[in-house]
């Protein structure tokens, strides 16, 4: 999604963030169930001959039954992954933009400051963006298992099928890949990602979709800092109001021209700010302004997005960042550094 | 037909004995012993003059020594004759097995004692009356099927084993005809087996000729009937001697993964020949083997997974290295197809052999191997260790902010106190 609609505001006035749309969040579900049935019905193939793997077999139904599960659990793996890579080809080549998913050079030195600082020398905790180096090591892990499990399983699946054009030999060394990858995946899923998931933060953004501010500026702080640049960039761009979503609040009852931007951040501060006078500061006061600004509700959009470039209205997946964020950033930090002088802050009445 | 000739015989003789008595207590003077007939008899009248009274002594062999005709319940006649020169099983007595015929006449002659059939020219007959033994018995199977009850008397462990054999259970349907123990074993000159194995397939090939003909020619047979070698199986050894099972038992393919493994996992013997032993590793490893042990473990029906006969025979089993084998390589698109359809030549190449994977033989699946068993401890290891530091790093965190706060709140409690007793 655009970087500025993921802030979202609760009825009690907390702000807070979209991380993941809801087809990601049906993804991670379909992806969650169906791994877990994979592993434990594929597992328990695999170690037939101890006695937990011939209990869960048992109780499965045996051998034969287990095997219809795993395949259809690996059928609805195989539609999310193939969905999920259908979607990602779509946001790169025809959205063109860059997922914030692919590796990076910071990431090699996030790992290194965390080493560092893990080990007590260093006191630095190094500022993540949208996707940790370790999250991201868990997706591309995600990314390796799937092809590897999904291409051996298939060659077991259909063997004479496979046999008729590939060498025979490829089948029991599909089968020894995927014998281990599962261990591997299963003990990575088990360790690695349930550690950074539900010991290290209890973020359960993936099935709830949102993080609230204090946990975006523990976790993902650039982030936060951008989407704040791009909302204030956007306050006070002449594109403004036009980028804002349908999905919004709602409209208010009577449609009003579209105002100034200071009459905006005025009105919308007359409505909706609240924030208590003693606890606000400057950079706070600005936060809630350019979040109020934000939620302004304004007349339709589709009326105002005959102006505005196509490739800016289309709401797109929340993992893809804008191409033109550099574009963004040169007025913004100029206009930040604007932000951040008592001066220019718009004239708010918190 | 012995025994119902017997039991007319000893019929015959104690209504012959009566008879004399009868005449005896007519003439007031009843003979210590009874002389026997010395008159020319026929062919088939009883010729030898025992010793003694063979009525009561059992000398069978006054009868039994020559033919006698006997005629079953059904019409059909056997001729019986019993050559005393043969050995007998264990040198037992006659009436040690046929205790009904200890007596005469016998207990179940449908001749109900005529001594006359024997003793005709007592009886006052100028020719000797057809000497044919009525038997009570249905037919002469029915007789033998009797008679078979014996050898429960003394082999009891291996009469109850025959019991659960697949023997017993077409015997049970109704064929009866199915073996019995005289079958295999004889009736009165009883070989002890154990010392001739190449005995076994002869004895089941009375009935069973084409397995017999498969397995003569097999490298199993041909090595037991060449050499007598004591390391290859006889049908015995695979089917059991008196708990014979065979492949219409539900047990029997699951089961039989362990009986070629008994010896085909053995290394002293194995090596004699150059055969691998990982035979039964390499299988049970496998997408065929792994089902198959499922199935036995829970005691399933018939397994529908390939066992080691349905890939290299059950009788035909020949060396790998022969191309008659059905697991020759070229051979084995068919062996392959039995089951699973037409096949590409590659298809049976996914059967890498029942060979650990080396890094000549196989290298892909070798390196596979190895490569993961590097990489899973490395990577799940590095996981565990960059977790490991993460945690120590923020639980130790977390305990400084818990004392933190704790000596923040006491004080604030202090200074509370404090208040209080300045307040007050």
């Amino acid at each position: 999604m655009e970087a500025v609609s993921r802030f979202r505001v609760a009825e009690d006035g907390t702000r807070y963030v979209i991380r993941f749309t809801s087809a990601q969040r049906l993804q991670h579900w379909l992806l969650l169930l169906s791994f877990t049935t994979l592993g434990i019905t594929g597992l328990a193939q695999t170690f037939e001959n101890t006695s937990v793997g011939y209990a869960v077999l048992y109780a499965l139904g045996g051998i034969e039954s287990a095997r219809q599960i795993h395949h259809i659990a690996a059928f609805i793996f195989g539609v999310t992954a193939l969905y999920h890579f259908g979607i990602s080809i779509y946001e790169m080549f025809v959205y063109r933009r860059i997922s914030r998913i692919w590796p990076e050079w910071s990431d090699l030195t996030n790992l290194f400051e965390m080493l560092k600082l893990n080990l007590g020398f260093s006191n630095r905790h190094p500022q993540f963006d949208r996707f940790t180096f370790e999250e991201k090591a868990e997706y591309w892990a995600l990314i390796w298992g799937t092809i590897i499990m999904g291409a051996t399983g298939l060659m077991q699946w259909f063997p004479i099928q496979v046999t008729s054009i590939l060498p025979g030999w490829i089948i029991p060394v599909a089968n020894a890949l995927h014998r281990w990858e599962a261990i591997l995946a299963v003990l990575a899923i088990l360790t690695w990602h349930f550690y950074h998931t539900l010991i290290k933060t209890r973020n359960f953004s993936i099935f709830n979709g949102i993080m609230t501010i204090p946990q975006m500026e523990e976790e993902h702080p650039l982030e936060l800092a951008y989407m704040e640049q791009a909302a204030l960039a956007l306050q006070r761009s002449n594109r403004w109001p036009a980028l804002i979503e349908v999905e919004w609040k709602e409209p208010a009852e009577e449609t009003v021209p579209a105002p100034a931007p200071e009459e905006i951040s005025q009105k919308a501060a007359e409505e909706k700010v609240a924030v208590p006078a003693a606890e606000a500061t400057d950079q706070k006061a600005e936060e809630e302004a350019a979040t109020a600004v934000a939620d302004t509700p304004v007349r339709d959009v589709q009326a105002v997005s005959a102006e505005t470039k196509p490739e800016d209205a289309e709401p797109n997946e929340g993992m893809v960042e804008s191409a033109d964020k550099k574009e963004d950033q040169e007025p913004a930090s100029s206009i930040a550094e604007d932000a951040f002088n008592e001066e220019t802050i718009p004239d708010a009445e918190a | 037909m012995k025994s119902r000739a017997l039991f007319f015989l000893l019929t015959v003789s104690l209504g012959a004995m009566a008879f004399l008595a009868f005449v005896g207590a007519q003439t007031q003077s009843v003979q210590a012993q009874t002389t026997v007939p010395t008159a020319e008899p026929t062919t088939s009248a009883p010729t030898a003059t025992p010793t003694g009274n063979p009525h009561q002594n059992g000398d069978c062999m006054a009868c039994h020594s020559q033919p006698l005709t006997v005629k079953y319940a059904d019409g059909s006649t056997d001729t019986i004759v019993f050559d005393p020169k043969q050995p007998v099983h264990n040198n037992f007595a006659c009436t040690v097995c046929h205790q009904d015929q200890a007596t005469y006449p016998h207990v179940d002659s449908g001749n109900n004692g005529n001594c006359a059939v024997c003793h005709w020219q007592v009886a006052g007959n100028t020719t000797p009356p057809p000497q044919i033994f009525v038997s009570t018995d249905q037919d002469k199977r029915a007789m033998v099927l009797d008679m078979n009850n014996t050898c429960q008397k003394c082999h009891a462990n291996e009469f109850t084993a025959t019991a659960n054999s697949v023997h017993a259970k077409i015997m049970a349907q109704g064929n009866p005809y199915a073996p019995v123990c005289v079958d295999c074993h004889g009736s009165h000159n009883i070989p002890i087996l154990n010392g001739s194995r190449t005995a076994v397939p002869q004895i089941c090939s009375k009935c069973h000729t084409a397995e017999y003909t498969q397995y003569i020619s097999s490298v199993h047979g041909t090595a037991l009937m060449n050499q007598n070698n004591p390391d290859v199986p006889t049908c015995a050894d695979c089917h059991g001697y008196h708990d014979v099972t065979g492949p219409s038992d539900a047990s029997f393919r699951a089961d039989s993964i362990t009986v070629c493994a008994d010896c085909h996992s053995d290394k002293a013997m194995m090596d004699k020949y150059g055969i691998s032993t990982d035979v039964l590793s390499t299988y049970l490893d496998s997408f065929h083997g792994r089902t198959v042990d499922f199935f036995r473990k829970s005691d399933e029906v018939q397994v529908p997974t390939a066992t080691c006969y349905d890939c290299h025979g059950a009788h035909n089993i020949r060396s790998p290295d022969d191309p008659l084998s059905s697991v020759y390589p070229t051979n084995l698109q068919v062996t392959c197809s039995q089951c699973h359809g037409n096949v590409s030549i590659r298809f049976p190449q996914a059967w890498l052999g029942h060979y650990e994977p080396t890094l000549q033989k196989t290298p892909a699946l070798f390196l596979v191997n190895q490569g993961y068993t590097i990489l899973v401890p490395t990577v799940i290891g590095g996981f565990v260790v960059y977790i490991a530091l993460d945690a120590r790093r923020r639980f130790a965190n977390w305990r400084r902010e818990r004392r933190a706060r704790r000596a923040l709140s006491e004080e604030s409690e202090d200074e509370e106190d404090e208040q209080e007793e300045s307040s007050n």
